[in-house]
């Protein structure tokens, strides 16, 4: 999987992060994470 | 009172496309066992790795070892995770999974700190589940009094996540 087609699957106005009964978008340095490990994890490369 | 053994620290329900889940509060010296189970969730692709890591401890010292098989299959998998930034408590199914860690000495983090989880998916159609067992390597006790689930790839939705103290 690619980041774009990541991007495209789980659009930063569309993940939230939840702390307790409190949920919030992303930043953007945040969501670049989001984006890079969930493409590593995906391709069965990392945990 | 005397007679209870489990006591209901914190229930959380989990929202919609979750990218990582947060309990604060959950630790303190009242306890040194408890129990977290997370039952009705799911991932939103398919058997992303559970992951937990305690409050401020985001350095490589968090070990796993698990037993998995898969419903139908007779092979059994064995796997370890050795230095991450977080426990692999198994893996989360697409359609429903259920996480049941117990842990020791959480609020004080020290290489006392240890836990077991067991847990069961479904996935496309496919159940399995397994055992895990995980020891966090900190040699300078550090007070934690919070945790964090997160997938290894997309999001979590739904089920609620409840902290149990096991009576000292």
């Amino acid at each position: 999987m690619t980041a774009e087609e990541y991007m495209t699957l789980y659009p930063q106005d569309a993940v939230f992060i939840q702390v307790d009964d409190t949920e919030r978008l992303m930043t953007d340095e945040e969501y670049e994470v989001f984006v890079s490990q969930g493409v590593i994890n995906s391709n069965g490369t990392a945990t | 009172m005397n007679g209870i053994g489990l006591w209901l620290i914190k229930s959380q329900a989990v929202g919609t496309a979750v990218a990582t889940v947060t309990l604060t509060g959950a630790f303190s010296s009242d306890y040194n066992n408890y129990k977290i189970v997370w039952e009705g969730g799911k991932s939103s692709a398919s058997a992303p790795t559970m992951q937990f890591q305690f409050g401020g401890i985001t350095t490589t010292n968090y070990f796993t070892t698990r037993v998995e098989q898969t419903a139908g299959t007779a092979t059994v998998l064995g796997a370890q995770n050795s230095s991450l930034v977080a426990w692999i408590l198994g893996y989360a199914g697409n359609q429903q999974f259920r996480f049941d860690l117990d842990l020791s000495n959480p609020n004080t983090t020290n290489l006392g700190t240890v836990g077991k989880t067991l847990y069961t998916s479904l996935d496309n159609l496919l159940a399995y589940g397994g055992t895990s067992s995980h020891w966090l390597e900190i040699v300078t006790p550090t007070t934690t009094t919070s945790f964090t689930l997160t997938p290894g790839s997309g999001t979590f939705t739904g089920g609620t996540i409840r902290v149990y103290g096991y009576r000292n």
